[in-house]
C-alpha cells in the first residue's frame, strides 16, 4: 500500500550556495527535507496545505509555500531558506527593525514573513501600508496583531530609497 | 451533505434494473472498487480503494438495496469504514422514469462523513464526492448503453 | 524603587528576537533526536462511542513499527487525569485516560498510539489500525446537554452538568419589579480555539538506568508539568525534568496536560526510549482545547436619572467531553457570570452558570478565560440601555462607573476590586476617536445609505491572579514565581525566573527591572526561564502574571543582590554602604572617590578571596519568590472603541478604525506592552467576524483546516492606536498590573457594539458570533419582515402588531 516507500529518487539542488545531493523518498515535501534531512530548521510548518505561510522558501527567485513542494521538484533548482538570507546579509535591515519594533513575538512566523517582505522589497517602488498588508496577506501570525511587521517593513521600504521613516 | 442529481441513460428500465442489482456492475463502475460480494438478496459488502481529493485510502463497506419498487425506483445504503480517513455513511433513493427513449435516472442521496473526511471539510471533500458519485453514474451510463458494441455479451451476463 | 532614568520603562528590544529573525529559534520540533521514536495517534472518528475491539496486528507489521500502544499497555504505568476542584463543591469529574478504554467521547479522542521511526511511517500504520465502534447517542449542543432527557456525554456520567453555581443573592428582584428601565441582552458565542501557528509538540525520554525522565515540551508551565507527570507516572518529583524551550504561541491552549502528551511520556516510559510528537494541523484543531462556547443572558435595571441598579444573568457554558487536567475547564463559566457588569457601580448582583458536558472536544483556558465573554454581554446591554432610554452610550457609562476615588472594595458580585481609572480611560478614548466628530461623519454618510457604527468598551482584567485559585482545590499548580540572580566574574548579572516566555517578552522585562536596580544596562542582564532544573519553583504564564509577579520576584532578588554587593563593596571599598553610589556597573565611594567596577568586584569574590578583607564568604547571588497574598489578582482596566462599516448588500463587515486606552499601572516596556494589547485585540477581532469551531449534528467537526477555520490575517486589521493612563498598583513595590489578555477582553464587545450600533438604523441586532455575513443579512432580513409588517399593520389600520 505504501508507494512511497517503494522507491527513493535522487535529487541535486543547490541549498543556501552549497550544493546537496540526496535520496529522497518522492513524498516528502521541500520543506520537511531542508528541516529534517538538512537541518535547516529556521523553515516552519504551521499548516501543511498551504495557507499559513510559515515554510516560505525560495526557489529559483521565486518566493513558494514548502510545504506545496515535494523535494523531488526543487532538482535542479537554487533554494534559499531564512538561514541563508540572513547569513548572506541581505535582510540585516529588515532584521533589525523587526527586532527594534517588536514585530515578532513567538517568532514562528517571521522567517515566512521576512521572505516575503525580502521579496516585496526587492520591487523598485515604495510600497503603501496597504500594499504591505496585501502581500502579508497570506502569512498568518496569532501574535503580533501585524501593525509592528507592517510597521518595520514600511521603515526599510522608505529608508532604501533614501526617505525618512 | 446532500447530494441531487440525474443522468439520462440510453437503456431501458428493464437493462437498467438488473445492472443495480449485479454486484459486478458496481463493481466495475465504481472506480477503486476492488471486490463487491453478495452477502444476501439485498446486501453486498465492498472493498474501495478510493481517491477521494487529496486522500488515497481503503474503505470496507455495507451496501444494501432495499424498498424496492420494480423498474422504477430503490434505496441504496451504504456505510464505508475507512480506518484512517473516517467513514461515510449515506443513503440515496434511486428513481427511473422512462421518457420516449432514454430512461431517466435521478438520485437523491444524503452523505454523512466522520472521522478525517468530516474534519478536513466539505471544501475538499464535498466537490470530491460529488465528482466520485458522479464518476460512478458516468461508468454506469456507459455499460448500460444500448448502443455499447459488446452490450449484447453484456447483457447475456447479467 | 528609583525610576527617573534607566530602563524601567524604556522601549528595550528582546534580546531573543536576534535568534528569531535569523531563523536560529528552537522549538520542540527543531530538536534533533537520533534513534527516537515518533507517534501517530488514531483518532476517534466518532463523537459517542463504545470501542468493541481494536486490531493492531497489521499496523504492527508496517515498516518502522516499533510498538502499536493501545489503553490495556499503559494501564499500570500511567493513571488517568480527573479533575477535582473541592473548593467549588464540584460533582465528581470523569477520568480521561490517554488513550481510550472502552468509550470515546468526542471526534478525535486518541485511541490507539504508533510509534515508528518516522512519522510518516507512524502514520501509514494508523491507516491499518481497525477499530471496532458500537456508535452511541452524542449531545452537542450546549442546551440540550443541560435537558433530563438528553443523552449522557460519558456514559458513567448521570448529569451532563459539571458545574451549577450561584453569584450574588436574588435581592434584586425588587429592583427588576420597581425599575424604570429593564433592558435584556441574549447572546450566543460560537466555540473558538487558539491556533497557535507552532502546534502542541513533546519530546519524552526516559532512561530505566537512571530512572529520570526528561520531557521538553511546547508549555507555558513547566513546573505543573513536572508535577502531572510525576503524580500521573508514579515516578518521584525529583526525578522529572521538564524543558520548555522556544514557545511559538501559546495563549492558555498550551497550559494544560493533555492525553497525547501523557500519553507520550508513559510509552516513553514503557518502552525505556525517546519518544516524540508533534501535533499536525488537523489535529491541532481536533484536540488543542476549545473554548467559549457560551450563552448569556444578561438584564440590567435602570432608574429614571439612567442609573444602574440591578444586574442579573444566566449563563450557560459548554465544556467539551471532558474537563482539562489539572485546572478543570469552569474557570470560563466563572468569569463570565461572575464579571458582568464589573465596570459599573450597582447594587444587586445575580449571576447563575450552568457548565454542561458535550461530545465535543473538551474546552480549556484560552486568552481571557470568560472576561471577554462578560466584557461583551456587558457591554452590548448598557449600549441597549442607553439606546432604550436614549442616552448617548459614552453619557451612560460615565454616570454609572466605578469611580477612581472608591478605592478598594467588594462588589455584589463578590469582586474584590482595587481602584480603577475607568473615567480617565474614558476621557482619553474620546479624544482619541473624536467621537463627536465620528458620530457627526456617521449621521452624513448615514444619509447615503451607507452605514458606519460607533463601538466601546469597558472592561475589568482580573490579572495576577493569586495562590487561592490553586492551593485551596488542591491543585499542584505553583502561584508564585521565582527569580534566581547572580553577578558573573565578567560583571554581568545571570538571572532564572520561574516566568515562561512564548513570545511577550517577559525576559526582557525582568531583564530591565534587573538591570534598573543595579544601575547596569538591560544588555548586562542574561535571563534562562522554562527548565525546572534551574529556574526557581514557580508558575510560568498564564492570567496576565509575568511581569506583575515575575517582575516583583526579580525585583526582590535585584535589591538582594544590590545589598550583597553593597555589602561586599563596602568591605573592598572600605566604606561605609550608604556612602557608596552604584551607577554604571560600577561602585564609587563618596567619601575617597575609590571605584570598583563589578568585574572586579566579582573576581575578589571568585578568584581571589585572599585579598579579601576579613570577614567572611562573600555571596553574590540571591533568590526571591513573590506571591500575592492578601489580595486574590490585581484589577487593571481599560477602555476600546471600534469603528466598522457594514455593506448591507454583502454582509461584510470592514473594521475601520480601532482605540485601546490600557490602564496596566507601571508600564516597565511600552514596546512589549503595546505590541500585548494589539496581539490581544486581534484575537478579540477573530472571535467576533471569522472563528467558530463547526461541529454537524452528529458531533463531526468539518472545519478543521485553516483554509475553512478563518483567523484574522493582514488584510483584515486596520492600525490600532494605543495609549495608556497610568495607576500604579500599590499592592507591589513594582507597581505593574498584568495585561497580556487586556486587548482580547475589550476588542469583541467594543466591536459587537460597533456593528450593532451601525444595524440599529436599520432595527437590526446580531445576537450570535461570529458575524458572518450569511448571519448579518439574516438580521437585516429579519428587520425588514419586521419594518414591512408594521408598515401594511399601520396602514390597513389593522392595530399595534408585535414585532
Amino acid at each position: 500500500m505504501s508507494q512511497a516507500s517503494k522507491s527513493s529518487v535522487d535529487v541535486a539542488f543547490v541549498v543556501n550556495g552549497s550544493a546537496i545531493s540526496e535520496q529522497v523518498a518522492p513524498r516528502i515535501t521541500l520543506v520537511d527535507f531542508l528541516r529534517q534531512r538538512l537541518g535547516l530548521t529556521g523553515s516552519h510548518v504551521g499548516c501543511e496545505h498551504g495557507v499559513c505561510g510559515a515554510c516560505h522558501v525560495r526557489v529559483d527567485g521565486q518566493v513558494l509555500r514548502g510545504c506545496l513542494l515535494l523535494a523531488v521538484q526543487a532538482d535542479g533548482a537554487e533554494v534559499q531558506t531564512i538561514e541563508g538570507l540572513s547569513s548572506s546579509g541581505e535582510i540585516v535591515d529588515l532584521q533589525e527593525a523587526f527586532v527594534r519594533r517588536n514585530a515578532l513575538q513567538c517568532g514562528f512566523c517571521t522567517p515566512g514573513m521576512l521572505m516575503i517582505a525580502a521579496d516585496l522589497l526587492a520591487r523598485r517602488e515604495v510600497p503603501s501600508r496597504e500594499a504591505i498588508r496585501e502581500a502579508l496577506s497570506g502569512n498568518y501570525c496569532r501574535c503580533t496583531g501585524y501593525q509592528s511587521i507592517v510597521d518595520a517593513i514600511e521603515e526599510v521600504a522608505r529608508a532604501r530609497h533614501g526617505l525618512a521613516a | 451533505m446532500e447530494l441531487v442529481g440525474q443522468v439520462d441513460l440510453n437503456a431501458t428500465p428493464e437493462v437498467i434494473w438488473a445492472a443495480l442489482f449485479d454486484p459486478s456492475v458496481l463493481q466495475g463502475c465504481f472506480p477503486g472498487c476492488k471486490s463487491v460480494e453478495r452477502k444476501s438478496e439485498s446486501e453486498y459488502s465492498a472493498v474501495l480503494q478510493v481517491k477521494v481529493g487529496p486522500l488515497n485510502a481503503g474503505f470496507n463497506g455495507v451496501i444494501t438495496l432495499t424498498d424496492p419498487e420494480y423498474l422504477s425506483a430503490v434505496t441504496l445504503a451504504g456505510t464505508l469504514n475507512g480506518a484512517g480517513a473516517g467513514f461515510a455513511r449515506g443513503t440515496a433513493r434511486i428513481t427511473l422514469q422512462r421518457r420516449d427513449l432514454v430512461t431517466e435516472l435521478s438520485y437523491s442521496a444524503d452523505l454523512r462523513l466522520g472521522g478525517k473526511l468530516a474534519a478536513v471539510g466539505d471544501r475538499l471533500f464535498g466537490t470530491a464526492v460529488k465528482r466520485n458519485i458522479a464518476d460512478f453514474f458516468a461508468s454506469f451510463a456507459a455499460f448500460v448503453d444500448a448502443d455499447r458494441k459488446d452490450t449484447a455479451s453484456c447483457l447475456a451476463s447479467l | 524603587m528609583t525610576q527617573s532614568h534607566g530602563p524601567l520603562g524604556r522601549a528595550v528590544p528582546r534580546a531573543d528576537a536576534r535568534r528569531l529573525v535569523a531563523g536560529a529559534g528552537c522549538y520542540v520540533d527543531d530538536i534533533s533526536t537520533p534513534g527516537a521514536l515518533h507517534v501517530a495517534f488514531v483518532r476517534s472518528t466518532y463523537a459517542h462511542a463504545a470501542i468493541l475491539s481494536i486490531e493492531t496486528a497489521a499496523a504492527a507489521r508496517m515498516p518502522g513499527v516499533i510498538r502499536v500502544v493501545c489503553a490495556t499497555d499503559l494501564e499500570r504505568i500511567c493513571k488517568p487525569m480527573q479533575v477535582a476542584m473541592p473548593a467549588l463543591d464540584m460533582p465528581t469529574t470523569s477520568a480521561q485516560f490517554p488513550l481510550a478504554f472502552d468509550e470515546v467521547c468526542w471526534q478525535g479522542a486518541p485511541v490507539a498510539a504508533i510509534a515508528a521511526h518516522s512519522r510518516a511511517q507512524a502514520e501509514d500504520a494508523a491507516e491499518h489500525v481497525l477499530v471496532e465502534y458500537d456508535e452511541l447517542p452524542a449531545v452537542v449542543d450546549a442546551e440540550q446537554a443541560m435537558k433530563p432527557d438528553s443523552p449522557q456525554a460519558v456514559c458513567s456520567r448521570h448529569s451532563n452538568i459539571a458545574l451549577d453555581r450561584t453569584f450574588g443573592t436574588n435581592n434584586g428582584a425588587a429592583s427588576f419589579a420597581a425599575a424604570a428601565t429593564v433592558v435584556e441582552q441574549r447572546i450566543v458565542f460560537d466555540r473558538q480555539t487558539g491556533v497557535s501557528l507552532e502546534s502542541r509538540g513533546i519530546i519524552a525520554s526516559f532512561s530505566p538506568l537512571s530512572g529520570e525522565l526528561t520531557v521538553h515540551m511546547s508549555h507555558q508551565s513547566p513546573f505543573q508539568m513536572r508535577e502531572v507527570f510525576s503524580d500521573l507516572l508514579g515516578l518521584p518529583n525529583h526525578k522529572v525534568r521538564v524543558l520548555c524551550p522556544d514557545v511559538g504561541g501559546a495563549f492558555g491552549l498550551k497550559l494544560h496536560a493533555y492525553p497525547e502528551e501523557l500519553a507520550v511520556a508513559a510509552i516513553a516510559v514503557l518502552l525505556g526510549r525517546t519518544i516524540r510528537f508533534q501535533a499536525d494541523r488537523l489535529e491541532s484543531f481536533l484536540s488543542d482545547t476549545h473554548a467559549r462556547e457560551a450563552v448569556g443572558v444578561a438584564r440590567l435595571a435602570l432608574d429614571s436619572a439612567g442609573r444602574f441598579l440591578a444586574i442579573d444573568v444566566e449563563a450557560l457554558s459548554g465544556l467539551g467531553a471532558y474537563q482539562a487536567y489539572p485546572r478543570g475547564s469552569v474557570g470560563e463559566g466563572l468569569h463570565m457570570a461572575q464579571m458582568v457588569g464589573a465596570p459599573y457601580q450597582f447594587n444587586h448582583f445575580r449571576a447563575r452558570l450552568r457548565a454542561v458536558h458535550q461530545n465535543k472536544s473538551p474546552t480549556g483556558a484560552y486568552r481571557g478565560v470568560g472576561q471577554p465573554l462578560a466584557c461583551t454581554l456587558t457591554e452590548t446591554l448598557v449600549d441597549r440601555a442607553a439606546r432604550t432610554i436614549g442616552m448617548d452610550p459614552a453619557e451612560l457609562r460615565r454616570r454609572n462607573y466605578l469611580s477612581a476615588e472608591r478605592g478598594s472594595h467588594t462588589t455584589p458580585a463578590g469582586l474584590e476590586m482595587s481602584a480603577v481609572s475607568l473615567h480617565a480611560c474614558l476621557e482619553t478614548l474620546l479624544a482619541m476617536m473624536q467621537y463627536e466628530d465620528l458620530r457627526r461623519e456617521q449621521q452624513r454618510l448615514r444619509e447615503q445609505q451607507i452605514y458606519r457604527g460607533i463601538g466601546m468598551a469597558s472592561f475589568i482584567e482580573l490579572t495576577a491572579v493569586g495562590a487561592a485559585v490553586y492551593g485551596a482545590n488542591q491543585i499542584a499548580v505553583p502561584a508564585q514565581e521565582g527569580c534566581s540572580v547572580r553577578l558573573e566574574p565578567s560583571g554581568t548579572v545571570l538571572c532564572h525566573s520561574s516566568a515562561t516566555d512564548q513570545g511577550q517578552g517577559v525576559r526582557t522585562g525582568i531583564a530591565q527591572i534587573v538591570a534598573q536596580t543595579l544601575g547596569i544596562e538591560p544588555t548586562d542582564v542574561t535571563v534562562r526561564a522554562g527548565d525546572t532544573a534551574s529556574s526557581p519553583v514557580g508558575g510560568g504564564a498564564w492570567a496576565s502574571r509575568g511581569i506583575a509577579i515575575g517582575g516583583q520576584a526579580a525585583l526582590l532578588a535585584a535589591e538582594d543582590l544590590r545589598g550583597k554587593i553593597l555589602e561586599l563593596g563596602a568591605r573592598v571599598l572600605e566604606t561605609p554602604a550608604e556612602r557608596i553610589d552604584i551607577a554604571g556597573g560600577t561602585l564609587r565611594s563618596t567619601t575617597t572617590a575609590r571605584t570598583l567596577s563589578f568585574a572586579e568586584l566579582a573576581n575578589l569574590a571568585y578568584f581571589r578571596q585572599h585579598q579579601l578583607p576579613a570577614g567572611g564568604c562573600p555571596e553574590l547571588s540571591a533568590t526571591r519568590h513573590y506571591v500575592s497574598q492578601g489580595f486574590p489578582y490585581l484589577t487593571a482596566n481599560g477602555m476600546q472603541g471600534c469603528l466598522v462599516e457594514v455593506d448591507i448588500e454583502t454582509g461584510m463587515i470592514e473594521v475601520l478604525r480601532l482605540w485601546v486606552v490600557h490602564d496596566c499601572g507601571r508600564v516597565v516596556n511600552p514596546l512589549l506592552v503595546d505590541e500585548q494589547i494589539r496581539g490581544g485585540v486581534a484575537q478579540g477581532i477573530g472571535g467576533v467576524l471569522y472563528e467558530h469551531c463547526e461541529y454537524s449534528e452528529g458531533g463531526q467537526l468539518s472545519n478543521g483546516t485553516l483554509a475553512d477555520y478563518l483567523v484574522p490575517m493582514a488584510g483584515e486589521l486596520p492600525d490600532i492606536e494605543v495609549a495608556h493612563v497610568a495607576s500604579v498598583a500599590t499592592e507591589t513595590s513594582l507597581g505593574a498590573k498584568g495585561v497580556g489578555e487586556a486587548g482580547t477582553i475589550g476588542a469583541g464587545a467594543a466591536l459587537w457594539n460597533a456593528v450593532n450600533d451601525a444595524l440599529a438604523a436599520l432595527g437590526a441586532a446580531m445576537e450570535q458570533q461570529p458575524f458572518s455575513p450569511d448571519r448579518v443579512l439574516r438580521a437585516l432580513a429579519t428587520a425588514e419582515r419586521a419594518r414591512k409588517s408594521a408598515a401594511v399593520a399601520a396602514a390597513t389600520n389593522i392595530g399595534p402588531v408585535n414585532v
